[in-house]
C-alpha cells in the first residue's frame, strides 16, 4: 500500500519522464486518471462515442502540454481542467451544429409526458442528468458533482454568476421532478 | 400553516451561503412549517443521491492504443487532426474523391504560403511594437526594516524590487517588508527565505522555504497563496503568522480572518484565534484554538503525527470544551467506526447539531450534514462574516 506522499512522489517521477518523451510513463498516468476524465466528459457531452473522442483528445493535449505543467496543482486537477474545457468546447460545437440543422430533438424536451417514467420504473439518475438541457446539465455537473464554485463556472462558460445559479436551480428542480423527490 | 414559505431559500441553506441570522430564521421556520420541513428533507435526500454518484467511470473500451498511436506518430507541437470521416462508394468514386482532395491540398498550399507570409510580417511588426512599448515586469516592493536583507546574492539597500523567480533572504540580524501589490503586506523575521512565484491580478503566490512571515492581506479569498514544503496556505482574507522550520514542517497562527491549509486533497480551515501544524509527507494536522489546554494540544499532536490512534483520542475528548468544536468537527473526517462515534457524541454534547443533522448520517459521512453542522459552528468562511468560535454556546 502506497502512502499519499509516495503516490505524489511516484506521480511526479512519471510526469518528469513523460515530459521527456517516455510514453510508458504517460500510459501509467493515463491508467491512473482515465476514470475521472471519462466521467466528466461523458456527463457533459452525454454520448459514449463523443465522450471517448474527447477523452482521447484530453490525453493527447496533456501529452502536448505536459512540459508546461508546473506542479502548482495536482496533475489530476490539471488534467480535469483540460477535460472540462474540451467537453464544453465539444458541447458548444454540437449546439451550434444542431441550431443550424434544426433537428427535431427539441420536441423531446425534459418535461415531455412521453419521456416521463412511470412510478414503477427504476429511474436512473445518470440517465436523468443526461436528459437535462445542455447548459443546465453542464452547470449541474460542474457544481454539484465536480465541486466547482459558481464564480469558476461563470468564468468558464462566460456567463454571469446569476445565470449559473439560476441554471443550477433549474437543473435540480427538473431532476427532483423525475426522481420524485 | 405559515402563509410565507421559504422554499426558494432552501438551496442556499444546503450550499451554506446564508448569513447566520438568515439561517436561524429559516431553521426556526422549518420547525414550524410542515410543508417547508418536508421540502427540506426531500432536498437533503436528493443531495445525498448526488453525492453518492461515482467520481470515476471507466470507458467501455481501452482508449490507450488510439492515444498512443497519435502521440507516437507525430512530434510534440504539431496540429492534431481529429478522427476523420470514412468515405463510401465505388473504387472510381473513391479515386475521384482522392484526386479532388489532392487538388484541394495544392490550392490550399498556395493560399497558406501567401497567408503565412502576411502573418509573418504582421508578427514581426507586432513583436517590434511590443518590445518598444514593453511595460515593466511585475514585481513586489521590498523595504528593509533592519540589517541587510538579500535579493538573490545582492545586498538590499533601503528599498528594492522582487521579481517573479527572485529569492529574498534575511540573516539573523535583518528583517524586511514586502508590499503585495495593492492587497497587503508581508513581514519577514530574521533567518527567513522566500521566493516570489507569481504576481498577477488573479494570483499572488510565494514559496516560504524557511523562517517566519507575518501576512496581512485584504483581498478576495484565494488571491494570496503561500506554498511551504508541507502544505499550501490559501488566504481567505486575513492576518496570520506562518513559520517553516529546517525540516519543512510549518505552523500557522491566524490572528484575524481565515486561512485554508491544503495538501494532497486534505484541507484544514483555520479561523481566527486558531493554529494548525503541518508535516512533510503528512500534510495539515487538525486545527486547534490558541487558548486550548496543553493536554488537548499535545494529545492532538500525537493523534495527527505520531499515530496516537484511539489512545490519543481518549485523551483529546475529555479535554474538549465548547470552543474546541472546530477541532472535533475536523476530527470527524479523520476517524472511522467507533472512534468517529465517540467524536460525534462529544461534539453533539458540546454543540448540539442543527436541524437536519443526524448521528447516523454523520457517522456514514453524509457531506450535506457535515456541511450543515460546519455552518452551524460558523466554520464556513464563504458563508458568513467570521466570528470567534468562542461565541458558540
Amino acid at each position: 500500500m502506497h502512502s499519499a506522499a509516495e503516490t505524489v512522489i511516484e506521480e511526479r517521477d512519471l510526469i518528469v519522464r513523460a515530459a521527456s518523451g517516455d510514453t510508458r510513463a504517460f500510459e501509467a498516468l493515463y491508467r491512473r486518471n482515465v476514470g475521472r476524465v471519462y466521467a466528466v466528459c461523458l456527463r457533459i457531452v452525454t454520448d459514449v462515442p463523443r465522450a471517448e473522442d474527447v477523452t482521447q483528445e484530453v490525453f493527447v493535449q496533456a501529452w502536448e502540454k505536459i512540459g508546461s505543467f508546473r506542479g502548482e496543482s495536482l496533475f489530476s486537477t490539471w488534467l480535469h481542467r483540460i477535460a472540462v474545457n474540451l467537453s464544453l468546447t465539444s458541447l458548444r460545437s454540437r449546439q451550434r451544429y444542431e441550431s443550424r440543422v434544426e433537428t427535431n430533438e427539441e420536441i423531446e424536451t425534459f418535461d415531455s409526458p412521453a419521456e416521463r417514467h412511470s412510478p414503477e420504473t427504476v429511474i436512473d439518475l445518470e440517465d436523468a442528468i443526461r436528459r437535462l438541457p445542455p447548459s443546465a446539465r453542464a452547470i449541474f455537473v460542474l457544481h454539484d458533482i465536480e465541486g466547482y464554485r459558481h464564480e469558476e463556472i461563470a468564468e468558464q462558460l462566460e456567463v454571469v454568476v446569476g445565470t449559473s445559479k439560476a441554471q443550477l436551480h433549474r437543473a435540480r428542480r427538473m431532476l427532483r421532478k423525475v426522481l420524485e423527490l | 400553516m405559515n402563509e410565507h414559505h421559504i422554499l426558494d431559500l432552501l438551496d442556499n441553506v444546503i450550499e451554506g451561503t446564508l448569513k447566520p441570522e438568515q439561517r436561524q430564521f429559516i431553521e426556526l421556520h422549518i420547525t414550524q412549517c410542515p410543508e417547508c420541513k418536508s421540502e427540506f428533507d426531500r432536498l437533503n435526500a436528493f443531495m445525498s443521491k448526488i453525492d453518492a454518484l461515482p467520481k470515476e467511470i471507466q470507458p467501455p473500451r481501452d482508449l490507450w492504443s488510439g492515444i498512443e498511436k497519435r502521440i507516437t506518430t507525430q512530434p510534440r507541437g504539431t496540429i492534431i487532426e481529429l478522427p476523420g470521416h470514412q468515405y463510401e462508394g465505388s473504387v472510381e468514386q473513391q479515386k475521384a474523391m482522392r484526386r479532388e482532395i489532392q487538388q484541394g491540398i495544392v490550392r490550399r498550399s498556395v493560399w497558406y504560403f501567401r497567408a503565412a507570409a502576411v502573418a509573418l510580417l504582421f508578427i514581426i511588426s507586432a513583436a517590434l511594437y511590443w518590445y518598444l512599448t514593453l511595460p515593466e515586469l511585475p514585481s513586489w516592493q521590498v523595504t528593509t526594516l533592519e540589517g541587510k536583507p538579500k535579493i538573490g546574492s545582492e545586498l538590499l539597500a533601503a528599498t528594492g524590487k522582487l521579481y517573479i523567480g527572485d529569492l529574498l533572504e534575511t540573516d539573523n540580524a535583518s528583517r524586511a517588508k514586502l508590499t503585495v501589490g495593492k492587497i497587503g503586506e508581508v513581514e519577514l523575521e530574521p533567518n527567513t527565505k522566500l521566493r516570489l512565484l507569481n504576481t498577477s491580478p488573479t494570483d499572488h503566490r510565494l514559496s516560504l522555504d524557511r523562517g517566519t512571515i507575518h501576512a496581512s492581506v485584504s483581498a478576495p479569498p484565494r488571491l494570496f497563496v503561500v506554498e511551504t514544503p508541507s502544505a499550501t496556505a490559501v488566504d481567505l482574507g486575513c492576518v496570520y503568522t506562518l513559520t517553516v522550520d529546517s525540516l519543512g514542517a510549518s505552523k500557522l497562527y491566524v490572528i484575524t480572518g481565515w486561512v485554508s491549509f491544503e495538501h494532497g486533497g486534505i484541507e484544514s480551515i483555520v479561523p481566527q484565534g486558531a493554529e494548525c501544524i503541518t508535516k512533510p509527507g503528512i500534510g495539515p494536522g487538525t486545527p486547534f484554538r490558541n487558548q486550548c489546554s496543553s493536554a488537548f494540544e499535545s494529545a492532538l499532536y500525537r493523534f495527527d503525527f505520531e499515530r496516537g490512534g484511539s489512545a490519543a483520542l481518549d485523551s483529546i475528548l475529555p479535554e474538549a470544551v465548547p470552543p474546541d468544536a472546530i477541532s472535533l468537527w475536523h476530527l470527524l473526517y479523520k476517524t472511522t467506526g467507533q472512534e468517529k462515534e465517540k467524536v460525534y457524541d462529544k461534539l453533539a454534547f458540546l454543540v448540539p447539531p442543527p436541524l437536519g443533522v443526524t448521528r447516523e448520517g454523520v457517522i456514514q459521512g453524509d457531506k450535506n450534514m457535515l456541511k450543515l453542522w460546519k455552518n452551524h459552528l460558523n466554520l464556513n468562511p464563504y458563508a458568513i462574516v467570521p466570528e470567534p468560535v468562542d461565541a458558540v454556546p
